[in-house]
């Protein structure tokens, strides 16, 4: 099926035009008036309310991390996934980092300065972003496998996990990222179950009693009508 | 502060907009009636391009969807949540209530699952079965017409089963199930659950000119542009304004109390505009409180009329009391049979395309009141969080635990659609001491309302059935081979029990009855005593079920929408 024709025919022609109607005005006379101080804004990605648009506002015009900082986390980000800059990695952490600090703030911004310390102690003062590739991968290995049968883990550890969740989000969140995993959603379409070949290999078939009631897409668009019992004529 | 007056008179005032207010006042402006609807947050159309976040792509948010301000994540509809800036609550120490609140046109409905299940026959007499809790006045043969007219209008998919509590509707075709559907509803068949195809209210085949048909996104929860789910906005309160009748929708107006005469007649409701912070008052020859259950317990406790000092409609001393939601517990893991999997566009409606309605006999057993259980899994759109639970997977299959790089990527991709969950959903029973008040150390929101305290507790009835609830999950999670997430949890964890509040079905706190000694409004939804106030809202269930409580909000609000109509031309009003 065409998708643009599906999504024409489907998003302008299954409903009218909305009638948006009478939310009162305001009036300073003394009317009872409802109103809009508290408007939600429509900017970016959906309705915000006041409080959102505000909040990410103010957000965005303060700075966490500094430049090195920055700068560590995307070379260590393109190490957990190579190619993560390119999906907004040390940018989506800048952001987390003030949206969420109590989670993300001193998880991130401690765990570079364990790096750098690490980094430095072993490879004569060297920031981890002086170290050549092999020595940052000796590094990384060291902290990118934890003990599964440990209760605690070493803070080089804790901190390679956290920066592994943030890559593996602002990855797969990403084109990239979901062009990669394969997931073909997020488009009208017209949902008829699995294919056969899927239903086939994992030894699954309809339960004969339901089959026929499955709504037939083909007729969906017809107006449903009922005997007395709702049973579909 | 000023309280300023105006001299038009409603025939009715609706306290808020979603599933009682929404139908209640599409009934009463279909009807010719001049209403006014006060609603404490923004307008909000899903129809309007800008206001849009269903279709977006989770790259679009700058946290990729997280859920900081919004508890579902950055782009479900439902502003609000079970914290709002500035307008807090309380609980007993000891206590638990979370209180989910959502200020916008069409309220909680832009959030809800849409599970769309009718109570049955025992669900409204269940203290003649048990002896526990109230019957409510009226039976299911009463409300079945209403459900009736509310099948038809909204629309709902499913399928009539003949089972005597889960009764058959007027259902639109149901989708066909998604593969991990089929696959968890052949193990719990293995382990004696059955399941059956879901009802929700989501349009599968053309119901009427107003709705549009479904195009399977999967994001009901986003508020669906063509009107293909049911929210309240766009399948009441618009057609409502679209109606014969005058609508006057007062937007980010916090209603305070109602406004009563010296008899206990209400004459109006005051608010407090959010857009100025000063008080005002509309008139209304009826008031209908619609505000969500302990919205709408805290407005009757914040009004007062002579005779009727503590709360209006109170004089029983049950406002507020018998609050109880549905207990809820999740279980989840991974499934090595699911792994590696066809790529498909596997995210067919806004929820479950299957469920098992309670199948057990409580007679039987050692907890009087059943659950349903719900499922989830597949190939949905990535969000924030995703691949969170690689380290688990990895251990789940043997894999070396961690990594990095192009290794990691292919393990994570082969993981994919094979992480399931299921929920139970059950029935509380109703406690005299469970309950809100006003909060009595005086405390009010940044609007100048006096606040709610909560009291909360489950009792012995609610953890046999967790624990009957896990022990059934994680069999026909066994059953099918599931790596399971967490051990099962214990009495120190309340047997893995969410706490009260947070499955967001909340009911009871204005409860129906005959008997105006014990319970507040009579079989119409109108307080025992004041002539002209109702309550549309689950307030007034005296049970829940385990059920979702919408459809029968829904139900209850045409069938009282259209009692105002009758009782008003009659003159009785």
């Amino acid at each position: 099926m065409d998708r643009r024709k599906t999504l024409k025919t489907l998003l302008g022609g299954a409903v009218g035009t909305a009638f948006i109607g009478t939310t009162t005005g305001c009036d300073r006379n003394g009317d009872p008036v409802p109103a809009s101080a508290v408007e939600a804004e429509t900017e970016g990605y959906g309705l915000r309310t006041a409080y959102e648009a505000e909040r990410e506002e103010n957000l965005r015009s303060e700075r966490f991390f500094s430049d090195d900082e920055l700068q560590t986390l995307a070379v260590l980000g393109n190490i957990i996934i190579p190619g993560v800059e390119e999906s907004g990695f040390s940018e989506f952490c800048e952001f987390m980092a003030k949206d969420q600090p109590a989670v993300h703030a001193t998880r991130l911004r401690g765990g570079l300065a364990w790096l750098n310390a690490d980094s430095s102690r072993r490879y004569d003062g060297k920031s981890f972003t002086e170290l050549d590739d092999e020595q940052r991968i000796a590094i990384v290995d060291e902290i990118a496998y934890p003990d599964p049968e440990a209760t605690t883990q070493p803070p080089g550890v804790q901190f390679f996990n956290h920066a592994r969740y943030m890559a593996l989000t602002a990855y797969y969140t990403s084109r990239q990222g979901i062009d990669d995993l394969g997931y073909v959603g997020n488009q009208a379409n017209v949902w008829d179950g699995p294919p056969q070949e899927v239903l086939d290999k994992h030894g699954l078939a309809y339960d004969p009693k339901w089959l026929p009631l499955y709504v037939d897409q083909e007729k969906r668009t017809e107006q449903i009508q009922w005997d007395d019992q709702g049973n579909i004529i | 502060m000023q309280i300023k007056k105006n001299d038009k008179e409603y025939d009715a005032i609706i306290v808020g907009s979603g599933a009682g207010g929404g139908m209640t006042a599409r009934r009463l402006a279909e009807n010719g009636l001049n209403i006014a609807i006060i609603e404490a947050g923004p307008y909000f159309d899903p129809q309007d391009n800008e206001m849009r976040t269903q279709l977006r792509w989770p790259y679009e948010s700058p946290r990729r969807g997280a859920s900081t301000t919004r508890p579902f994540g950055d782009f479900n509809a439902a502003f609000g949540g079970w914290d709002i800036p500035g307008e807090p609550y309380t609980t007993t120490p000891g206590t638990r209530f979370e209180w989910f609140r959502s200020r916008m046109l069409g309220g909680r409905t832009n959030h809800w699952g849409r599970i769309s299940l009718r109570f049955g026959p025992d669900d409204f007499k269940h203290y003649d079965k048990d002896g526990l809790g109230a019957n409510w006045p009226i039976t299911y043969d009463e409300i079945k017409p209403w459900y009736e007219k509310v099948d038809k209008l909204i629309g709902v998919f499913g399928t009539n089963e003949g089972l005597h509590n889960d009764p058959d509707g007027f259902f639109l075709p149901p989708p066909k199930p998604r593969l991990h559907e089929m696959l968890i509803s052949k193990h719990a068949k293995n382990v004696g659950v059955p399941f059956i195809p879901s009802r929700l209210s989501i349009v599968t085949k053309k119901v009427n000119d107003e709705r549009g048909l479904c195009f399977y996104c999967a994001q009901c929860s986003r508020s669906c542009m063509v009107k293909a789910d049911f929210s309240s906005s766009s399948a009441l309160v618009i057609p409502a304004m679209n109606s014969v009748g005058q609508v006057d929708l007062y937007t980010n107006s916090m209603a305070r109390e109602v406004i009563t005469d010296s008899t206990g007649r209400a004459t109006g409701v005051s608010y407090v505009s959010k857009e100025d912070r000063r008080e005002y008052t509309i008139k209304g020859k009826v008031v209908v409180l619609a505000a969500g259950s302990c919205e709408t317990a805290r407005l009757l406790l914040n009004s007062h009329a002579p005779g009727q000092e503590n709360g209006l409609g109170n004089g029983s001393g049950v406002v507020g009391r018998y609050l109880h939601d549905s207990t809820g517990l999740n279980v989840s893991g991974f499934v090595p049979s699911l792994m590696d999997r066809k790529r498909y566009n596997e995210d067919g409606v806004g929820g479950l395309h299957v469920y098992a309605p309670w199948w057990g006999d409580n007679k039987k057993l050692d907890f009087p009141r059943g659950y349903h259980i719900e499922v989830w899994g597949g190939m949905g759109m990535p969000s924030y969080g995703f691949g969170g639970g690689i380290l688990e997977m990895q251990r789940a299959v043997g894999e070396r635990v961690g990594g990095y790089g192009r290794k990691m990527l292919d393990e994570m991709n082969r993981y994919y659609g094979a992480y399931v969950g299921m929920a139970m959903r059950g029935e509380s029973v109703a406690m005299y001491d469970n309950y809100c008040e006003i909060d009595p150390s005086g405390k009010v929101d940044e609007w100048g309302i006096p606040t709610l305290r909560f009291n909360y507790n489950w009792t012995d009835y609610e953890y046999k059935q967790a624990q009957h609830a896990q022990k059934t999950l994680r069999s026909i999670m066994d059953d099918m081979g599931a790596e399971l997430v967490s051990a099962e949890p214990g009495k120190d964890r309340e047997y893995g029990l969410l706490a009260p509040g947070e499955i967001i079905h909340e009911v009871g706190t204005a409860r129906m009855g005959d008997d105006p000694k014990t319970s507040v409004t009579d079989r119409w939804g109108k307080l025992h005593e004041s002539p002209n106030v109702f309550i549309s809202d689950a307030a007034t269930f005296a049970s829940q079920a385990d059920k979702n409580p919408t459809w029968t909000i829904l139900a209850l609000a045409w069938r009282q929408g259209d009692h105002i109509v009758e009782e008003l031309k009659k003159m009785n009003i």
